[in-house]
């Protein structure tokens, strides 16, 4: 079986994706015009947080049209900035600590989230999960034969990195060759271990030879969530090198931007714009500078942004806080809602050791006990929607959705059923109310990393309240990171409040979480894998008929809906609710950015696919006093 | 009769040389406060449930970079690396050594493959910087307002100043901060609103840059200050208060001295060892550097990198900070220990 991958169903031509990024953006701006000068304002759109639903996107866009944008402003939008303030984008992220080190192979050998992992490193494929296309970039297609054990990847001819050295696949070979042979490095995983022979028969081809069976080895090549677990290095400035202390400092990439300078003690990159970067025609950002800082408490952060000093925000909690300012009358603030590939999840021990959890009814009474209604509604911040899937709504995930089957489960919210439940295990209650089991009340403890009063803590807590409330001693606890981490790994809780993460191209890759072959018994470390310990022979039967099988072909669908049902009946993890998550962006000095009505792109700043919000902004023109 | 034998040559050397003797003691009281002060330290922090490592890595999936992948090879490669292998003795032991004879933390795991020294090294000049110099100046213009509030403690405006005093001395750094940064930088933009200097500067030793270290430290080092000043003015108005009372400042004054020339000789010097004692104490904290306030004004002191160091679990860092502050304090009290008999001649070395 072979199968040939041309430009894949999914994805799209870069200039065709580009330009129908800008018309639609011209449109809209046309549109925010018109209802500015009919009196609307983009204010209102704004106040309501907006809200991302598949192709409706029904919350009006930010202050984000022309119409909105000052002339001058005051100096103060200047004092944060190291570059004329103009012509820079000012990002906001977590707090960096690594200046001096471009190396992604070791423990923080680099800060990949400070500008390196978006606007200078560049992948082979680029997801776009908000519209659920693929865009080739350094790669052009990929092919797979010999029953998925060859991969062929064909690269792009006209990509060269920022010294001016070609970009080919003898980089890919080296790349991928110094993980593999050396088990120290970070970037390991799929991509090296299935690899049996690497070989690149022309400067812009790479044929991998594998030594399984995958279908889904090119997800390995895909920049989906944040990146991927590997990145092409350039051989000739990584050969001879020592991999576990070499700093590739300038990083050598093939980005649109390169690297000015770091100022550590200020915790900035300051990236310049590369003016001979290979795909300009393609790709050719305004900002002449791109800088990322740690952003400032969230007190300082706000008076910067409106100031105009920042244009994008990273101190958490920021959305109440722009949100206020703009309903305070700020214009020129814009809120950008996108749901997190995470739904929120309550996770569920299923081992023996975990009696009477391992009871899929048990599970199932427990699914009945959360209220996610409640929880979208009351809990989280902007309101979101609730979730029955182990997957987020986006429209390319709504293939994967059977309500046939879902509707055979306890997914809404139902305390009868849950007791009814419980009744027929056996965990029946007393005179008292308090549900018996094995002679004493039952117990269970929630915990959560997320401290009070974080969402998950809230979550779990209300979950808390309505296991009470059935005569369950039922109690919540945050714990600290490594303790819950560790906990988690060794499988010793009961219940978690969290998320679930995995789904970004098929199902599989969620479900395959939980398969037997990972589970290891309670006290021993599970590395990456089924931390609830399943055991379910029959669903992992089918996580290994789909495992070799691509996920797009017809005899994939019945066994995708097998066991769906099967993942349902089974509730390792319960989703609660859509993670709807906002990005706070400023129009003082750039126009352009993806709104609920042209979420054209996903906005987060720390990820790869951020190169193209980047790559859409126009300067406002605004200057300073 | 029983015949009592002479002492040997080292007691009789003891017993000749009381000073020297105490100073021996001291210092052997120094080196075992501090082994045991860093001992405990280190197995407190080792306590942590938890492996770095492992919760590092899962941080990064959980971060949403779940792409990275570990295997169990690398995480057991650098919990050799970060000395976490083996037991806790083994890990003591290994730390110890490392320090003792290497004068070595171990890596930073924040900032791998660097040392946790130099990592501090980078921070605590900009800590020491600020702090110090805000604590002296504190401290110097607080013991001066404090004794003349106590000189003059009946007058409305030494009332006034301790009334004030009282309240502001209690209000944390960080809400003076705060404060501060609302009225001189968020409003008035008189002063940025954090950082050690300005954006567009490189550091250099010229007078640009010095002058916009300066300018950048004003409201961190004012916030201090102003706590400083308040605390230090009620403690040295107390210590002076018991001493107007005392004999030899009348004798004094019967002598038709100028108030001010008792105030500055007689008063003051039986005042201040107390004051000095604190603000020497006070100095090995500002090695941990001001948490709270390093965070609000975004300064790269060790403060904050103690904080970013606790989150990502880096035990070597989080034990550098806190050795160097253990080595800062107990040195800071064994120096006062062989100074203060020169400041005040009533303190003897000899019991």
């Amino acid at each position: 079986m072979s199968a040939i991958h041309e430009i894949p169903d999914n994805q799209v031509d870069p200039q065709d994706f580009l330009r129908h990024c800008l018309t639609r953006r011209g449109a809209l701006k046309g549109a925010a015009g018109a209802m500015l000068a009919a009196g609307l304002g983009s204010l209102a759109a704004c106040s309501g947080g907006g809200q991302y639903s598949g192709n409706k996107k029904n919350a009006g866009s930010g202050g984000n049209s022309p119409a909105a944008h000052a002339t001058t402003v005051g100096k103060a939008a200047s004092s944060v900035s190291p570059t004329p303030r103009e012509k820079t984008l000012l990002v906001d992220q977590a707090v960096f600590t690594v200046f001096d080190s471009f190396n992604p192979l070791i423990p923080n050998g680099e800060q990949y989230n400070g500008g390196l992992g978006q606007v200078v490193r560049e992948y082979l494929w680029y997801f776009n999960m908000a519209t659920g296309e693929t865009t080739p970039w350094l790669g052009t297609k990929w092919e797979y034969a010999d029953n998925f054990k060859t991969f062929t990847v064909h690269l792009n001819e006209n990509a060269h990195w920022n010294d001016g050295k070609p970009f080919t696949s003898k980089d890919v070979v080296f790349s991928i060759n110094l993980v593999k042979g050396n088990k120290n490095l970070l970037g390991g995983g799929p991509i090296t271990d299935e690899v049996k022979s690497i070989s690149a028969p022309d400067d812009h081809t790479v044929v991998v030879k594998l030594n399984v069976t995958d279908p889904r080895y090119h997800y390995n090549w895909i920049c989906g969530i944040v990146g991927t677990s590997w990145f092409v290095l350039p051989e000739h400035v990584w050969k001879g090198q020592d991999p576990t202390s070499f700093k590739n400092n300038p990083p050598v990439y093939t980005g649109p931007y390169k690297l000015k300078e770091t100022k550590s003690n200020l915790k900035m990159f300051v990236w310049e714009k590369d003016p001979n970067y290979w795909n300009k025609s393609n790709l050719d950002p305004k900002p002449e500078y791109v800088v990322y800082r740690s952003a400032p408490t969230a007190d300082a952060e706000i008076e910067q942004f409106k100031n105009g000093a920042c244009d994008v925000t990273g101190a958490p909690n920021m959305y109440s806080l722009v949100k206020s300012a703009i309903d305070g009358g700020y214009q020129y603030g814009t809120i950008t809602g996108m749901l997190d590939p995470c739904p929120r999840a309550i996770w569920i021990n299923c081992d023996e050791s975990h009696k009477p959890l391992n009871d899929p009814r048990m599970r199932q009474a427990i699914s009945a006990l959360i209220d996610r209604k409640k929880i979208a509604t009351s809990i989280w911040d902007p309101a979101s929607t609730t979730a029955k899937y182990p997957w987020a709504a986006f429209d390319g995930n709504k293939k994967w959705d059977n309500e046939q089957i879902a509707s055979k489960y306890s997914l809404s919210y139902d305390p009868a059923k849950a007791k009814s439940l419980m009744d027929e295990i056996g965990i029946k209650a007393d005179s008292s109310g308090k549900r018996i089991y094995n002679g004493k009340q039952l117990s269970l403890e929630i915990i959560t990393s997320t401290p009070n009063p974080g969402q998950e803590y809230l979550i779990g807590q209300l979950l808390a309240e309505d296991l009470k409330a059935v005569g369950i001693d039922a109690s919540i606890r945050t714990l600290s990171s490594a303790v819950y981490n560790n906990r988690t790994m060794k499988g010793d809780f009961d219940i978690k409040s969290e998320w679930l993460c995995g789904e970004v191209y098929d199902p599989w890759q969620v479900y395959n979480e939980f398969n037997d072959r990972y589970y290891v018994p309670v006290g021993k470390n599970a590395n990456v894998n089924n931390y609830p310990r399943l055991r379910d022979a029959t669903f992992s039967k089918y996580m290994d008929e789909l495992a070799v099988i691509s996920p797009t072909s017809a005899e994939a669908i019945p066994i995708f809906d097998k066991a769906l049902d099967r993942y349902f009946a089974d509730l390792p993890a319960v989703t609660s609710i859509q993670t709807l998550y906002t990005h706070q962006f400023n129009t003082t000095f750039w126009t352009g950015w993806p709104t609920d009505d042209n979420l054209y792109q996903g906005p987060a700043n720390w990820w790869g696919q951020f190169m193209f919000v980047v790559g859409a902004l126009k300067p406002t023109g605004t200057t300073i006093k | 009769m029983v015949e009592v034998s002479p002492p040997g040559p080292v007691r009789h050397w003891w017993a000749t040389h009381p000073n020297s003797a105490y100073v021996i003691r001291r210092f052997g009281i120094y080196v075992l406060t501090l082994w045991a002060a860093i001992t405990v330290t280190f197995f407190f922090f080792r306590l942590i449930p938890g492996n770095p490592i492992g919760a590092y890595i899962q941080n990064l999936q959980q971060n949403y970079a779940y792409n990275a992948q570990a295997s169990a090879k690398v995480v057991e490669h650098y919990k050799e690396v970060f000395g976490l292998n083996g037991n806790l003795l083994t890990q003591y032991l290994h730390f110890m050594r490392q320090l003792v004879f290497h004068l070595n933390f171990g890596p930073s795991l924040i900032s791998y493959p660097d040392s946790a020294q130099s990592v501090i090294a980078g921070a605590l000049p900009w800590t020491v910087g600020l702090l110090l110099l805000a604590t002296i100046i504190g401290w110097i213009l607080g013991v001066a307002a404090g004794a003349f509030v106590a000189w003059r403690r009946n007058s409305p405006i030494s009332e006034a100043a301790t009334y004030v005093a009282i309240a502001a001395a209690h209000i944390p750094f960080y809400f003076v901060g705060l404060l501060l940064l609302f009225a001189f930088s968020f409003s008035l933009t008189w002063f940025p609103s954090g950082y050690a200097y300005s954006s567009d500067l490189s550091p250099a030793f010229n007078l640009t840059f010095i002058g916009s270290v300066v300018y950048h430290g004003i409201l961190p080092a004012l916030s201090i200050v102003i706590v400083g000043v308040f605390g230090n003015m009620l403690g040295m108005r107390q210590q002076m208060i018991t001493v107007l009372g005392e004999d030899y400042l009348t004798f004094a004054r019967a002598k038709g001295l100028m108030p001010w020339h008792i105030l500055r000789r007689y008063a003051v010097p039986n005042c201040y060892l107390p004051q000095v004692t604190g603000l020497l104490i006070s100095f090995g904290f500002i090695f941990n550097g001001n948490i709270l306030l390093e965070n609000l004004f975004n300064y790269p002191g060790v403060g904050h990198l103690l904080v970013t160091a606790i989150q990502q679990l880096d035990l070597n860092t989080v034990m550098g900070i806190t050795d160097i502050a253990i080595f800062v304090v107990i040195t800071a009290v064994f120096v006062i220990d062989l100074i203060l008999p020169l400041l005040d001649p009533r303190i003897k070395y000899t019991r």
